[in-house]
């Protein structure tokens, strides 16, 4: 079965039907999924319920009951549906030893 | 500082100078360093070059480059680790430490036996003066020194001389980017106790293009007749210039590296079209500067990576090409003629570029930004993807991780 799959910019939400994360519950209606480093514009998820994980400082796993909106200053919006996501970030090749994370 | 003395040189004025030295100024003022410096001996004698390279030579027949190390150790503090003077001398332009290449087993010795010493009880004090004491006896022209037996010390694995690469590395590209003085003063500005030899030492400097204190014996280089630049700049803040000395010796600076012959020099104005085989015959220090040269992202976007490519070995152009932006490194290799299209699909153009058999060659995948530009335009942008992708759909779902391409499908994409 192909996953489920919505990208914004630099970022890949993809569905997952079962997730192992060990999600925390955010105390606002928005998060900050992504950091733009290059331009100063972020990738916000907009829900009234967001559960998250993190690996680092950077979220890689979502868990949105009611679903949720992404919003970034120079992409359209996405709506994700009610579910669980991992979210991966677009990386570069540099090197057989390196890659480095794209940012908008 | 001391509250009113001057501690500064103009040091674009003084390396302009062209003038004949003022050798009696010059000699007053190598005294007056010698009084405050305290550890040189009365200056007895001056000897005067009249060009850089009878100054290096002066400098090592002066006794085999007297490097009074104990009294920097002095003046720089720590007595027990000499770790503060390696890379004592830093690149004045790029402010990056050059490695001090100086043999010093004595050094590593004392620091063998210093502890067993400290355990016998010996006083830190006294410790401290007999570092200076064993180091003295590096200076062995200093006839004053009545010397020091130990028999934890073998005075047979003092080198003969100091080797070549000191000179190389050290001596002469410092005297010649005007930096020998300037990087003494700039240690010797870190703390007040620096500060009187500071000046003092600005008062030489100020009357000769370089010099060199040892025991009781100074060596001052009288000013060149003439400095001509080629970069454009003026003539105290050139890099590049030929210069002549009053006796007729001419030297060569290509962007602060001292070359041996005007032939170097035009080399390396038209850099390229040197050779691989022709950077090697340089020396060490000028490859290092070439390389740093061409590490310049303007550099590589002038000279492209095929020209690159005849010049560096493969481990330096590999760090450079890893070091360059993916839109230079496109632009470049577009420009060059040398990117082959593998193909187009919905998701982006594979491109590649094939390098030499060692370097593997650089794949590219553009792609199309899904959202418009506010005019209404869709903007394309480059990602490297690694060099076994075969289309752009793979290319794109490599750039997420894991994904497997045949998953690669965004439901939405912006």
């Amino acid at each position: 079965m192909k996953k489920e799959m919505y990208r914004q910019g630099d970022i890949l939400f993809v569905r997952r039907e079962h997730s192992y994360a060990d999600f925390s519950r955010h105390e606002s209606d928005r998060l900050e999924v992504a950091q733009g480093e290059a331009t100063g514009h972020h990738h916000v998820l907009v829900s009234p319920e967001i559960h998250y994980s993190k690996f680092g400082e950077m979220v890689n796993g979502l868990s949105l009951p009611i679903g949720g909106r992404v919003e970034h200053e120079e992409h359209a919006p996405i709506e994700l549906p009610p579910g669980q996501y991992e979210v991966i970030r677009q990386r570069e090749y540099r090197s057989e030893f390196r890659t480095t994370d794209v940012t908008d | 500082m001391i509250p009113g003395v001057q501690n500064s040189i103009d040091w674009e004025t003084n390396r302009a100078r062209t003038h004949p030295a003022d050798r009696a100024a010059a000699e007053d003022a190598a005294r007056g360093f010698y009084r405050t410096v305290g550890l040189f001996g009365e200056l007895r004698s001056v000897l005067w070059a009249d060009s850089f390279p009878e100054f290096f030579q002066m400098v090592r027949q002066v006794g085999q480059a007297q490097f009074p190390w104990f009294w920097l150790r002095r003046r720089l503090g720590d007595a027990s680790e000499y770790a503060p003077l390696l890379g004592w001398f830093e690149h004045p332009f790029t402010g990056r430490k050059i490695e001090w290449e100086f043999p010093n087993p004595r050094l590593e010795k004392f620091r063998a036996i210093r502890p067993q010493l400290l355990r016998a009880g010996t006083p830190q004090w006294m410790l401290d003066d007999l570092i200076d004491q064993k180091l003295a006896r590096l200076f062995k022209s200093d006839p004053d020194f009545k010397g020091f037996e130990d028999g934890d010390w073998n005075m047979d694995d003092e080198p003969e001389s100091y080797p070549q690469s000191y000179f190389w590395h050290q001596l002469i590209p410092s005297v010649y980017r005007d930096s020998f003085g300037k990087v003494l003063l700039n240690r010797f500005d870190n703390t007040a106790l620096m500060t009187c030899e500071s000046v003092a030492a600005t008062r030489i400097l100020e009357q000769c293009a370089a010099f060199f204190p040892s025991f009781h014996c100074v060596v001052l280089c009288d000013f060149p007749e003439r400095i001509e630049p080629l970069d454009g700049k003026p003539v105290g803040e050139s890099l590049t210039f030929t210069g002549r000395f009053r006796s007729g010796e001419e030297f060569f600076v290509w962007r602060g590296c001292p070359l041996a012959d005007r032939r170097e020099l035009e080399a390396l104005l038209d850099i390229g079209e040197l050779s691989r085989d022709r950077l090697l015959d340089f020396p060490e220090v000028v490859q290092r500067q070439i390389r740093e040269v061409l590490g310049d992202r303007s550099l590589m976007l002038s000279y492209g990576i095929s020209n690159l490519a005849e010049v560096l070995p493969n481990e330096d152009l590999h760090a450079l090409i890893e070091s360059q932006s993916t839109e230079d490194l496109f632009e470049i290799s577009k420009r060059e003629g040398f990117l082959e299209q593998l193909g187009t699909d919905d998701f982006g153009t594979l491109f590649r570029r094939r390098m030499s058999e060692e370097l593997e060659p650089l794949m590219f995948v553009e792609v199309l930004n899904s959202t418009p530009e506010p005019d209404g335009s869709f903007r394309n942008y480059v990602l490297r993807v690694p060099p076994d992708v075969s289309t752009p759909r793979e290319a794109v779902a490599w750039t997420f991780g894991t994904i497997d391409p045949e998953d690669y499908q965004p439901v939405r994409e912006t």
